[in-house]
């Protein structure tokens, strides 16, 4: 079974947010709802100053604090290491969202258009149901996955290589090849978390 | 805009500690009544500090079911589903929240049934004849199991902050602690407070008291021992920790909760219980001001609250 | 279980290749129709120019086809008055009606003069019909406005005197040093955006070194190897540094290339003109083994002198190289160094790391053959262009290419139209490259050779600059002061779409006074902006994907999607994946019906043949009528050859042809003509304009027409009011380029969570000192008294002398209310007027300098934008 997982290479990310838009559009998320937001940050002085990028998603965590915190088993963990909110048991307690050491989660209490009230045609047909009073998470396009190995959108449509999907129990994986190659982290490892997404510097 | 809560919706990348902004006034209030009224339970069940009684019942019992039906009436209301609140108690495994539904509902259950068989009408009291009533020993087993379920109630929420890795300085068995001690105290607190009304026999009261300084000097010590580990722990707790200390929380948090809360109710409880022989006034005057303490303990934890960086 | 599919049962779910329209690069996208509406756009991964990557504005482009305020019937204006933030207010009208009046007013502009007639549009190859409509009615008066007014007018005309071709790009597959001035080549900006994106981060990825040149810390220097920050408005003094130490300091140059490939070798007398054989007038060189002059082309180029000083019948003859290194010597690190703010021990080590990485001398084998390899590359965009001496600028910079011999060699500054099968440069006068590719000098003009000076006939007056490529920024100025240039006919009406000037180009409040000068104007557009306010007639127009346009993509002609070495040739199409919107028809089908109309159809395929370059048999004839289908159709075929008609591209979306060869990729070894570095050409040009400008007593700056190429002031480095000490420079967002992408709500969300977008950028230590902190609401009020209010950002990534200014925000009009007022208008800020415009190049100086001072402080809560 592939424990299915993500390389980040910041130093290729330019910060485009292509990936942030395509997994909205992908995932028709509601106004407000970012699966994948890339984070800059200025660092460093003048003249060596630099903006950082930090791309980001849900990190399908081995061990998901906000699985063990949902009272209503909306959040489980598939075969493949996918970790995912189904919205029909989801009774917005919200616990996930604390308990979620990287902001991967997000709760919505209210859907409205992006140009006023009303919705236009796209977000009639993609806002999802049950999206209101309930949370929203990176299901690391699972659907995709699914419909036969298909990359999620984010990596599809980075330009530079720089979201890299793949199988971390393969060792030949390209993923696998670079975290072992570059010292690939995990976010936050002391949180005991197990993420199933690495960052290269 | 649309409404959404996400801790970092903010925009910018965390590369210091960001406070958590979703949990606050609600919340605490929801922790704060769970925890009163548990312990209010307990201590009539354990104790018999009754409180007086009230429409049939003892103001304990009623204060404590009230106090903990208005958490639960939080609690849900808090929810983007209420009306999925019955699949809140479907994992208890894993889930503290969970385990406080179902505590919930078992406490309000099994304290409701047996209060209500213990019912006095005019006189007399007309539900005795229930198998579960008074002390009969299915009477006793049902104040058992709605006391532990009150003892859940009273420790679970500082369970779920504690639980979880996403906060570091929630993220120990010091909060569950305090919200225990500091329940009990405040529950011990509200009969010193009765007792300016009730006939209570002097050395009970001293009793009292003597309890209800000594759970202050104890949550008092965990609230140190809570900034000392969250300042060794990690870099991100430290920061919690200033902001209690000395950032934006300072006021309610070192004036209102540590001196107001719980030095001064100390010292105004052991010299109202032991340098003027009993002083009812002054001890009834330490416990009404743990009061607030108490609530703004758990609002200046909560807030104080802040994510680590994740890179 | 999870919802991400459509929520009702799907009766139709299929994916439609066309290109996108988010901005100028028209990258391959497929779209995917659900129940009829469009719900997601993706990347084809075999697909040129773009192969599967889609930046955020294009994955974000069909909120655009979905906002609701989109222009639904055409529009008549009710209020005669026009002006920023005047109401037109709109009576909906039919197309009879709309059409009708069109014809009347053009029908009338016709009688009056067919030149009368102006048409403006950004729409890639919507425009060949457009030109084809406006050849047929007799105007020459088609621009592009918008981004010509900064864009590329120090580019091309370099481009074109470097390569032959109208742009130049690095060889990022086979560079190994890259230097970049003003611009963020490679980082999802310019041209080819998202192909080249994937090259940069490959090529950084393989070790390349990037060094950025830029006022600000850009999304490019975050990632590069180094950011050298510099003061606005002098990366010309610098590249002339990077060349005085490389030839005058460390001798590091190429001095075969200069001698086979440049005029370095031509003899120059005392008045600075070549020395010419007296037989056949051609240039004359010395030759160094036989000690004697002789043609050009008639000695053994080894042999040719670059340097020293000869007697030729008692004249100083000098070879043009000689010249052109004592020249440089003006330029010294350390004067550098106080006009750039640069350290001149940082200018010494860039240039002799650039020169070293140049491996002059070395070669390359490729496809069994011996190239000259030099992996170093300079390149430049708008950043340095967009000033008053823009075509010194972008010409100091190619030139810092031509010493080190990388032009349209591997590793260097390539050509960006080479060797497409219409293309090929040849050797024109003096033995000087010039371009051959048709649809070059059908749709631009070319420097080489200069072109005679005449009275104007355009509105942009292009006749008055002889070396430029275009000279659209002019035709405000042409408009309004028709009369003291000579034009003998006044604007009458004025076609646009998709050119939203008034928001894209010069200062709004000039060009509002031109608009209001042209009687008649009517739009074609799909949302409300800052120009359409001032149409008389405003037609709904298609979105991108509600419409059928052919060749939107079309590396033959366009430089923007510069074929890469070893990449095949390709073309893409844009397809209906939608039914218009409301009343929306495609506005060059329009076009065509008042071609109808007015009767000029026949004419208008004749030169649509010619304008578009189509062949026997694909070409139109003029005895018939052809329905927008068909003409796609001829037009493909043509191009594409027979089985590649509209019907292939409508199932595949795009069209892949031949390989580029290794000779196709790397011709400069081939070609004939050289390149000048020294400019003997601008001499009698500068003399042509001069002579033409003085007689009709129209003042004029000829003084840039000099053959050595020199770094000069912008009037903003002359000012001398003390306080006005920072100077506003403009800055590429990824994500919002172009004025409709701010009508995008996702991408305004991106904008609001970035939190650097709508603020102003200054440096930490520049606001220490005027007292300002983060949040603070500032106001930059320009010399002439123009203003702005915007929240300070403190940063360590801006200039000490800059503000770092981003995107074209401040929108006044959009259908996006979010971005209403968002953000500073940088335009706005700037002069429009003949002493702020580059007579060579026709480049408006984007140099303005602004005193800053305190609103309200951050505490005293702003309105925070």
């Amino acid at each position: 079974m592939p424990r299915w997982g993500m390389v980040i290479d910041l130093a290729r990310c330019v910060g485009c947010y292509a990936c942030t838009i395509a997994c909205k559009v992908e995932n028709g998320t509601p106004p407000g709802v970012w699966y994948a937001p890339v984070y800059e940050r200025e660092v460093g002085s003048y003249p060596t100053a630099k903006r950082l990028f930090l791309p980001t998603l849900c990190y399908h965590c081995k061990n998901p604090p906000c699985m063990k915190a949902c009272p209503t088993k909306a959040i489980s963990k598939r075969e493949d290491g996918i970790v995912l909110v189904d919205r029909e048991k989801c009774c917005g307690s919200r616990a996930c969202v604390a308990a979620c050491p990287y902001g991967a989660l997000t709760f919505v209490d209210e859907i409205k258009g992006e140009f006023g009230d009303e919705l236009n045609p796209w977000e009639r047909a993609r806002y999802p149901q049950d999206g209101v009073g309930t949370v929203h998470k990176c299901t690391l396009c699972s659907h995709r996955i699914d419909e036969g190995n298909h990359e999620p959108a984010c990596v599809q449509t980075c330009p530079t290589h720089c979201r890299i999907f793949g199988d971390l129990e393969d060792p030949g994986s390209e993923v696998s090849k670079l975290i072992r190659e570059r010292n690939g982290a995990q976010p936050r490892p002391e949180a005991g978390t197990d993420p199933s997404v690495y960052y290269l510097r | 805009m649309a409404a959404v809560t996400n801790p970092f919706t903010a925009g910018t990348w965390i590369m210091e500690p960001k406070p958590q902004n979703f949990w606050g006034v609600p919340h605490t209030s929801w922790f704060f009544a769970m925890g009163v009224g548990g312990a209010l339970f307990i201590n009539r069940v354990l104790f018999g500090i009754e409180l007086g009684r009230i429409l049939g019942m003892t103001v304990a019992d009623l204060l404590g079911m009230i106090l903990i039906g208005i958490g639960g009436l939080i609690l849900i209301g808090d929810l983007g589903k209420p009306l999925r609140v019955l699949r809140a108690l479907l994992n208890p495994r894993t889930s503290w929240i969970s385990v406080g539904a179902i505590a919930d509902f078992v406490f309000l259950i099994f304290a409701g049934l047996w209060v209500i068989a213990d019912l006095e009408w005019q006189g007399g009291r007309p539900l005795a004849g229930l198998p579960w009533a008074g002390n009969s020993p299915l009477g006793i087993a049902f104040q058992v199991i709605a006391a532990a379920a009150a003892f859940i109630v009273i420790v679970y929420p500082g369970l779920v902050l504690a639980a979880s890795p996403s906060i570091p300085f929630w993220n120990t068995t010091l909060i569950p602690l305090q919200f225990l001690s500091f329940a009990f105290a405040s529950a011990v607190g509200l009969a010193l407070i009765f007792a300016l009304w009730l006939p209570v026999p002097p050395a009970l009261l001293t009793a009292w008291a003597s309890a209800e300084i000594l759970l202050l000097a104890v949550t008092l010590l965990l609230f140190v021992a809570h900034l000392l580990q969250g300042t060794a722990s990690h870099a991100t707790a430290k920061v919690a920790v200033t902001r209690l200390l000395k950032g934006e929380l300072h006021v309610p948090f070192v004036w209102g909760t540590l001196i107001a809360g719980l030095l001064l109710p100390l010292f105004l409880g052991l010299y109202g219980a032991y340098a003027a022989s009993p002083a009812p006034g002054l001890l009834a005057l330490s416990a009404l001001l743990a009061l607030p303490g108490n609530w703004l303990s758990k609002y200046t934890v909560i807030k104080a609250g802040n994510y680590a960086p994740f890179l | 279980m999870v919802v991400s599919e459509p929520n009702t049962a799907a009766w139709e779910d299929t994916w439609i290749p066309t290109a996108c329209d988010m901005c100028y690069n028209a990258c391959t996208i497929r779209v995917r129709r659900t129940n009829g509406v469009v719900v997601k756009i993706e990347g084809i991964p075999d697909a040129p120019p773009n192969y599967g990557k889609v930046c955020a504005k294009g994955n974000a482009g069909l909120m655009n086809l979905h906002n609701p305020h989109r222009i639904k019937t055409p529009l008549a204006r009710g209020n005669p008055e026009k002006g920023i933030g005047i109401d037109p207010r709109w009576r909906p009208i039919s197309w009879d009606e709309a059409l009708g009046l069109m014809t009347e007013k053009l029908r009338a502009a016709h009688a009056k003069d067919p030149r009368s007639l102006v048409a403006a549009t950004f729409d890639r190859y919507a425009h060949f019909v457009l030109r084809s409509f406006l050849t047929a009615f007799g105007s020459p008066n088609l621009t592009t406005v918008s981004a010509g007014f900064f864009c590329g007018n120090g580019v091309h005309p370099v481009a074109y005197t470097l390569t032959g071709s109208n742009d130049v790009h690095p060889d990022l597959r086979l560079c190994n040093y890259l230097l970049m001035f003003g611009t963020s080549y490679g980082f999802v900006a310019q041209m080819n955006a998202m192909g080249l994106t994937q090259e940069m981060a490959e090529a950084r990825k393989r070790g390349m070194k990037l060094v950025v040149v830029d006022p600000v810390c850009s999304y490019a220097a975050s990632q590069a190897t180094e950011w050298i920050p510099i003061r606005p408005g002098t990366d010309g003094a610098l590249a002339l540094s990077f060349m005085d130490v490389l030839v005058n300091e460390l001798g590091r140059y190429d001095v075969g290339f200069l001698r086979h490939y440049t005029n370095g070798a031509y003899l120059l007398g005392p008045d600075g003109h070549y020395l010419r054989d007296p037989k056949n007038q051609k240039p004359l060189v010395w030759d160094a083994r036989e000690n004697r002059a002789g043609t050009f082309n008639a000695i053994d180029r080894n042999d040719a002198a670059l340097e020293g000083s000869f007697q030729l019948e008692g004249i100083e003859a000098r070879p043009a190289f000689q010249l052109f290194k004592e020249h440089l010597r003006a330029y010294a690190p350390e004067r550098a160094s106080a006009i750039t703010t640069i350290p001149a021990g940082t200018i010494r080590r860039v240039a002799k790391e650039f020169g070293e990485a140049a491996q002059i001398g070395a070669t390359i084998p490729l496809e069994d053959r011996s190239f000259p390899y030099r992996p170093a590359a300079a390149c430049w965009y708008r950043g340095i262009s967009a000033h008053k001496h823009g075509m010194m600028n972008g010409m100091s910079v190619g030139q810092l290419n031509v010493i080190v011999g990388n032009i349209d060699m591997p590793g260097g500054m390539l050509n960006a139209t080479a060797a497409g099968p219409f293309w090929g440069p040849g050797e024109g006068a003096d033995g000087l490259l010039v371009s051959g590719n048709p649809f070059t000098y059908r749709h631009m003009r070319t420097p080489i050779p200069p072109r005679p000076v005449r009275r104007p006939e355009t509105l942009e007056l292009v006749e008055l600059f002889p070396v430029s490529v275009y000279a659209r920024a002019m035709l405000w100025l042409g408009i309004l002061q028709a009369e003291r240039f000579g034009l003998p006919y006044r604007a009458e009406v004025l076609i646009q779409c998709r050119t939203n000037m008034m928001a894209a180009s010069g200062n709004p409040e000039i060009m509002a006074e031109a608009l209001k000068r042209i009687p008649f104007m009517i739009s074609f557009a799909d949302h409300h902006d800052e120009t359409t306010e001032f149409a008389d007639l405003l037609l709904p127009d298609t979105h991108a994907l509600e419409r059928l346009m052919p060749i939107t993509y079309n590396p033959y002609y366009h430089y923007n999607n510069a074929t890469l070495p070893g990449e095949a040739w390709s073309f893409n199409f844009q397809q209906p994946v939608v039914e218009p919107l409301g009343q929306a028809r495609n506005w060059i089908e329009v076009v065509l019906e008042l071609g109808g109309r007015l009767g000029i159809l026949s004419d208008l395929y004749t030169a649509f043949n010619e304008i578009a370059h189509l062949e026997d048999p694909y070409r139109l004839d003029p005895a018939r009528t052809y329905t927008w289908e068909e003409i796609c159709d001829r037009w493909a075929r043509s191009y594409c050859g027979d089985e590649h008609g509209l019907a292939y591209f409508s199932k595949h979306g795009y069209y892949k042809g031949e390989k580029r060869t290794a000779a196709q990729s790397y011709p400069r070894i081939f070609h004939k003509g050289r390149i000048p570095l020294y400019l003997e050409h601008f001499i009698g040009a500068g003399e042509d304009v001069k002579r033409f400008t003085e007689r009709e007593r129209i003042p004029w700056d000829t003084s840039g027409y000099v053959p050595l190429v020199d770094w000069r002031p912008c009037p903003a480095h002359q000012e001398s009011q003390p306080e006005f000490d920072l100077f506003v420079v403009n800055q590429k967002l990824p994500f919002l380029t172009f004025s409709f992408t701010s009508e995008n709500p996702w991408l305004t969300e991106l904008a609001e969570r970035n939190g650097k977008v709508f603020p102003v950028g200054i440096n930490v230590e520049t606001a220490r000192k005027k007292g300002l902190a983060e949040g603070d609401e500032i106001e930059l009020e320009t010399a002439a008294g123009r203003k702005a209010r915007a929240i300070a950002r403190l940063s360590q990534g801006v200039h000490p002398e800059c503000l770092a200014v981003p995107g074209i925000l401040g929108r006044w009009v959009t259908a996006n209310e979010r971005m209403k007022h968002k953000g500073i208008h940088f335009n706005s800020l700037l002069e429009y007027t003949m002493d702020r415009l580059d007579t060579l190049s026709a480049a408006v100086d984007a140099c303005v300098k602004v005193k800053v001072s305190l609103v309200h402080t951050a505490k005293e809560g702003g309105s925070h934008a």
